[in-house]
């Protein structure tokens, strides 16, 4: 447990650290999740189960870091967390450029679950919405595909 | 398909999730601001928040400063660049300027009206501590004829001795071997202007005749050198000397080291 506590902790130091030097590039508009970016990674190596788990708590944080209301982006990271788990138990995945393509997903999903929770409960959108969410989902796929490799390096061995 | 109840928690917890972050998300809009949940949840995290402001804070300040700094040190360099490029031209311009200054002189400097006027550049002066001669660059095809007497911004200097091509070798009032007729501009009192090296006597003056220290020497135009009204010279002592003649010092009126143009009064006809 402890081994596998390390590594997790060093990552979200490492997304946290991100999220800190992320405003002197784009400034206020912090378009890129680092959070999305660890669940990815820790989704994927902990089921479905763990994955929910990991994207309530991550979610929280961000709602907590970045949103009006807490459960936005819990609700959606759950839900990514959930799908992520379950794709991490049936696939194995030997390069990053995958979990870069499921960065640059989750990064989508959570947008339009976000967006459509929104609608759904009367609030308004900021504008323009597309633009942001298409680079803040590039960038997160890069920063997934950083994290995994660092986490191939400072994860114990899978015994698969 | 697996019916097992605990092979479906995983379902069941996603569920369950949703529903209270839906329900959650749904009171706090309902109320217009953070519910409970959503109070203890930044309250948990806000030890992390506040790193995070903090962090984000420093490190954006940090990173302005360095900025600044390495944007003062870059200009500072830039500024020590540029001063040392004025302080080049400063130095060219003082140089200019004195040569400006000179030439001025020498254009205003009154000239005989028989002669013709051809200027030279001094080159360097040469012969101390025995001769005062003069390098004198002047177009060949002048044609300079030795004996030409030469003028500066202050008056008369000296003659030309010989020329090699473009070159002239002047022989300036302050070489012993120089001699010119002078007058007093004051009192008309005539003599001989001598060079001694730096300075210059006046000799053949009795000791009778009216001169005193201040008096201001021009050529007489008397040795068929030089044309008369060409300023030679200060007298800075005059003294009754034994042979019944004043011994007459003369300080050049042209500063015959600082040269840098010349004019050379090549005789007409007239």
């Amino acid at each position: 447990m402890a081994r596998r506590l390390v590594p997790i902790l060093l990552l979200l130091l490492i997304a946290a650290g991100v999220q800190t030097l992320i405003p002197l590039v784009s400034g206020s508009l912090t378009i890129a999740d680092p959070y999305l970016a660890v669940l990815v990674l820790l989704a994927m190596r902990s089921g479905k189960m763990g994955g929910i788990l990991w994207g309530a708590l991550l979610g929280t944080v961000s709602d907590a870091y970045f949103s009006p209301f807490v459960g936005f982006h819990g609700l959606a990271f759950c839900l990514i967390g959930y799908v992520l788990g379950y794709l991490g138990s049936q696939l194995l995945v030997q390069d990053v450029l995958p979990i870069a393509f499921f960065g640059w997903c989750a990064y989508i999903v959570d947008s339009l679950v976000v967006a459509g929770l929104y609608q759904l409960l009367g609030l308004p959108l900021a504008a323009p919405f597309w633009v942001p969410v298409l680079l803040g989902s590039i960038i997160t796929a890069g920063l997934a595909a950083l994290l995994e490799l660092i986490a191939r390096r400072i994860f114990p061995k899978d015994p698969r | 398909m697996n019916l097992n109840p605990a092979a479906r928690r995983p379902e069941a917890v996603l569920a369950l999730l949703l529903l209270g972050f839906f329900v959650l998300l749904t009171m706090q809009v309902r109320r217009g601001g953070q519910s409970f949940l959503g109070n203890v949840a930044l309250a948990a995290f806000g030890p992390l928040l506040s790193a995070y402001d903090s962090a984000s804070r420093l490190t954006r300040e940090g990173f302005q400063a360095y900025v600044w700094q390495r944007d003062s040190a870059l200009q500072a360099e830039r500024l020590a660049s540029e001063n040392r490029v004025l302080q080049g031209q400063i130095e060219l311009s003082r140089s200019l300027e004195k040569e400006v200054l000179s030439l001025r002189d020498l254009i205003q400097a009154p000239k005989p009206p028989t002669v013709e006027v051809i200027g030279g550049r001094a080159l360097t002066q040469y012969g101390a501590p025995f001769s005062r001669y003069l390098l004198v660059s002047c177009e060949k095809r002048f044609s300079i004829p030795e004996g030409t007497p030469v003028m500066g911004p202050g008056g008369a200097v000296g003659r030309v001795q010989g020329a090699s091509g473009e070159l002239h070798k002047v022989i300036l009032l302050t070489d012993p071997s120089s001699a010119a007729g002078v007058v007093c501009d004051r009192s008309g009192v005539k003599g001989v202007a001598v060079g001694k090296g730096n300075d210059m006597d006046v000799r053949w003056v009795s000791n009778e005749s009216d001169v005193r220290v201040g008096d201001q020497f021009s050529t007489s135009g008397e040795d068929g050198v030089f044309p008369a009204g060409l300023r030679v010279g200060t007298a800075v002592s005059v003294e009754d000397g034994g042979d019944y003649l004043k011994k007459i010092t003369l300080a050049p009126s042209s500063q015959m080291d600082r040269l840098t143009w010349v004019l050379l009064l090549r005789k007409t006809g007239g």
